[in-house]
């Protein structure tokens, strides 16, 4: 599980990187990007096809506890971290890079996610009930947009101080 | 020869017990006689996988309640024929009753029921060597499981039960292999409950897990398109990868053997679409193509 998110994350960023080290266009990194996480992930998809075609799964119980664990432990840590530098605004890709959390406008920003992320916790392991996690999700997202009512901002206000990404104008109605 | 046998039903119950575990939070009725005390012991064994978590005091509850099913020995001289009650539900039997008993015949044992109280207080045993059927229908575990009752008595369970009476009167009529025989072969392939929902409740599912699902997909969008040259167009490729998500579901609920299979993109590697591929070659093949032609009018769109 979450190979995608470690790997083709990784990846992505060495093709953009190599890319924009040949002086490529804009389009072509964007397409080189795209398309080839597609063709790589389909080579993933046929070669797990493979697997169980030839009855090879079973050596996979031949992997070293100490691997399995590590990699999950390493998915763990690559997801909290992403996290963080998705809430912080900060790019931060190892733990030598964890003082960028430290400062001020990084550590406001990260506050509401962390006692958001505290609740969401809580809630799940105190009440076992199906809804629980959904509607946290949920109130989440309302308690967000009724403190901008609240405070009069507007999205637009949100997005430039950081609270939502900024994107480009799409043309597209999707 | 006593002692031959106890040493053949120990070791018996040591490849039984090896096989599938034992669950110490559950009684079976035991008699007097040492004989018994060890078939229980062979029977609780063995249905002790039906049992689930002892923890789990409603999903033990359920199939401690139902706990009626015919087991099948293998690697035992002995062939012998049990039956039990569970008393909470109507089921009156007490104890082990013994049928064959005999030695270099067959390598099979054949235990049917056991006794299971699901309350430890409630462990008093009616009617020793009598076996009765209250409530022959009853519902599926699906639906105990969600009406939350401890009335349950699978069909193919009572089945085995009808099986295991059915066997035993005519065993007494005819030899011990067509008895073995008519006790091996089910009437009904043993199948698992069927998931039976209701359509609103499917939907109701659905919408739970959209709501879960949809943050964490996002994120995982932005986690895999972090650098900082894909920023200016996260929006779309937010949506990328939430119909990948969906496309990745759909080919998972399709296609899985398995009746409760959730996947999402992040399960098989998929931010394009490829993921799809996993269960068929047909679908991998696709996969390509889709997400070729996908990726294209997502660049002509970020061209326009």
């Amino acid at each position: 599980m979450h190979t995608g998110l470690i790997f083709l994350s990784s990846m992505a960023s060495d093709i953009v990187s190599k890319l924009q080290s040949r002086n490529a266009s804009h389009e072509s990194i964007l397409a080189t990007a795209t398309i080839g996480l597609s063709i790589y992930t389909s080579i993933l998809g046929c070669a797990l096809i493979l697997v169980g075609k030839f009855h090879l799964a079973s050596y996979c119980r031949l992997l070293p506890y100490s691997v399995v664990g590590g990699y999950l432990g390493y998915i763990g840590f690559f997801c909290g971290q992403a996290g963080l530098s998705l809430m912080a605004g900060v790019n931060v890709s190892n733990l030598l890079q964890w003082y960028k959390f430290m400062q001020v406008d990084a550590l406001m920003h990260l506050s509401p996610g962390l006692i958001g992320g505290s609740i969401l916790y809580w809630a799940v392991r105190t009440y076992r009930h199906v809804m629980v996690l959904p509607t946290c999700v949920l109130a989440l997202i309302g308690s967000f947009y009724a403190w901008l009512w609240m405070t009069g901002s507007s999205v637009c206000n949100a997005t430039e101080d950081g609270w939502i990404n900024k994107t480009v104008n799409s043309s597209s109605s999707w | 020869m006593h002692q031959q046998k106890l040493q053949r039903q120990q070791k018996h119950h040591g490849t039984t017990a090896a096989r599938h575990g034992r669950s110490p939070d559950f009684l079976v009725d035991r008699s007097d006689d040492d004989d018994d005390v060890m078939m229980a012991e062979t029977l609780s064994t063995s249905i002790s996988p039906l049992l689930g978590p002892p923890h789990n005091n409603r999903y033990r509850h359920g199939m401690i309640t139902s706990g009626l099913s015919l087991m099948e020995f293998n690697n035992a001289n002995t062939i012998t024929t049990a039956t039990a009650s569970i008393t909470k539900n109507g089921f009156h039997n007490g104890g082990v009753d013994q049928l064959y008993d005999e030695y270099n015949t067959d390598n099979y044992c054949y235990g049917a029921v056991a006794t299971i109280h699901d309350n430890r207080l409630q462990t008093q045993v009616e009617g020793a060597g009598s076996s009765s059927i209250e409530h022959p229908t009853s519902p599926t575990l699906s639906q105990c499981y969600q009406s939350g009752t401890t009335h349950h008595h699978p069909q193919y369970e009572v089945d085995g039960v009808n099986k295991f009476i059915d066997g035993r009167k005519q065993s007494k009529h005819q030899d011990d292999d067509t008895a073995i025989q008519q006790l091996h072969t089910p009437k009904q392939p043993l199948q698992p409950p069927q998931a039976n929902n209701p359509a609103y409740i499917s939907i109701l599912f659905g919408l739970v897990n959209t709501a879960i699902v949809l943050p964490i997909i996002m994120s995982f969008g932005s986690i895999i398109y972090q650098h900082e040259f894909f920023r200016p167009h996260l929006s779309i490729l937010m949506k990328l990868t939430v119909i990948s998500g969906a496309v990745h579901q759909l080919v998972f609920s399709t296609m899985s053997s398995l009746p409760f299979a959730v996947g999402q993109v992040q399960d098989s590697g998929g931010f394009g679409f490829p993921p799809v591929g996993f269960y068929s070659v047909c679908v991998s093949h696709h996969t390509v193509i889709v997400s070729l032609s996908l990726s294209v009018s997502f660049q002509q769109c970020i061209q326009d």
